[in-house]
């Protein structure tokens, strides 16, 4: 069809003009075309809140799996017997490692007394000294458990 | 095009000469958003009282398994389970809960309640803490409505600092979750109750909003707990960088 001389090249204002260069577009065209003015305003606060609310920064601890573990030792008795959690807090603690994350307090001494409840005194020393090495603040209470536990050998070696 | 571009033309040209309903809509949003600023302040105007924990400087704290006023069994071990996080991550050292339920256990103490009895300097003696956090569940887990059931966790916990026995912080924690669901009518409504409480009694939603409650009581910033020395030793070398 050929276009007849009264129909208007320019029918609306939104027509780009010719020389695009001059003119000063606040937003891309292809944003321009789809959203009125409102919903430009309304998208762009909404992606703000949404990496505002994705920036979390990183914990001072790696926790794995020791919550769900504690809640597990209480709420199921006989779902987590010793074996079973110094298996989960070994796999936590090379984790930890392998992400070069500090490991969060109390693990190392919850790994100590499980060895204890196997009656793995070796292994039992070397993860209550870590837990005092990395948090000198427990000391009280490890050195507590290591006097104890030498005491409770001595005094099985006295009754044989 | 043309189709699709000429209502905008026109409307544009409309609030051009003189406000639309929309315009309207906008200058009131304004309004309400001043309002908001103003309500906000006046809730913040009474701040919580830090000098005894400023004063104090705790660096150790222990967690007693909590008193349990609730009739869900579990409730005290669920707690404990998810209290260590967002106190260790606020920067202190919290003693090992199991650990520590286990020392008292063996020393003739089996019950919260007789726990929360142990004199302090014995405490501290023999831990090495700074301060005890004493809990007391009011309400844990499942309520039965008619429609719907909910799940509720609320306590309230007082830091106890163990040489002077002056309390250093207290909080309220609260969280609920309720699985009721208006859009689908009273029948839907109906099976809803009926899926999540038999459902509910499978999986246990009391962890994650213990660890919600616990974490925003620790976490608010009127007034939550203060910054321990693990974190701010953090930031010091952070800062130092």
């Amino acid at each position: 069809m050929r276009p007849s001389l009264s129909m208007p090249i320019h029918t609306t204002r939104w027509r780009a003009p010719l020389d695009n260069s001059q003119v000063h577009h606040p937003y891309p065209s292809w944003f321009k075309s789809r959203f009125n003015h409102l919903s430009r305003v309304a998208c762009i606060l909404l992606l703000s809140l949404v990496t505002a609310c994705s920036q979390q920064p990183r914990e001072l601890y790696y926790w794995g799996g020791y919550e769900q573990l504690l809640y597990e030792m209480y709420a199921k008795p006989g779902s987590a017997d010793p074996l079973t959690q110094i298996e989960i807090l070994t796999a936590n603690i090379q984790r930890a490692n392998n992400k070069d994350h500090k490991v969060a307090p109390g693990i190392y001494a919850h790994l100590g007394m499980m060895y204890a409840a196997l009656g793995n005194a070796a292994e039992s020393h070397t993860a209550l000294t870590m837990e005092k090495t990395l948090y000198p603040e427990a000391s009280v209470l490890i050195d507590g458990l290591l006097q104890r536990a030498q005491q409770n050998s001595e005094q099985a070696e006295n009754n044989e | 095009m043309n189709k699709m571009h000429s209502p905008v033309s026109t409307s544009s040209v409309k609030t051009q000469s003189n406000p639309t309903i929309a315009g309207w809509i906008v200058r009131l949003s304004y309004l309400l958003v001043i309002a908001m600023i103003f309500i906000l302040s006046g809730c913040a105007s009474q701040p919580y009282d830090y000098s005894a924990l400023i004063e104090s400087k705790p660096k150790t704290l222990l967690v007693l398994p909590p008193i349990n006023h609730s009739i869900e069994v579990n409730a005290p071990y669920t707690f404990l389970s998810t209290i260590s996080r967002p106190l260790a991550e606020k920067g202190y050292y919290v003693l090992p809960v199991a650990v520590i339920d286990r020392l008292m256990k063996e020393n003739g103490l089996p019950t919260p309640t007789e726990m929360h009895q142990a004199p302090l300097d014995k405490i501290r003696e023999h831990t090495g803490a700074d301060a005890v956090l004493y809990v007391v569940i009011n309400e844990w887990g499942q309520k039965y409505q008619v429609l719907s059931s909910a799940t509720i966790v609320k306590a309230d916990m007082k830091l106890i600092d163990t040489q002077t026995g002056t309390q250093l912080w207290d909080a309220s924690i609260f969280a609920q979750e309720s699985s009721s669901d208006s859009q689908n009518g009273i029948v839907g409504a109906l099976v809803n109750a009926v899926i999540t409480q038999v459902a509910g009694s499978i999986v246990d939603h009391t962890p994650r909003l213990s660890r919600n409650a616990n974490y925003h009581a620790i976490q608010n910033s009127y007034r939550g707990l203060l910054d321990g020395p693990y974190k701010l030793e953090g930031q010091s070398v952070e800062t130092a960088k």
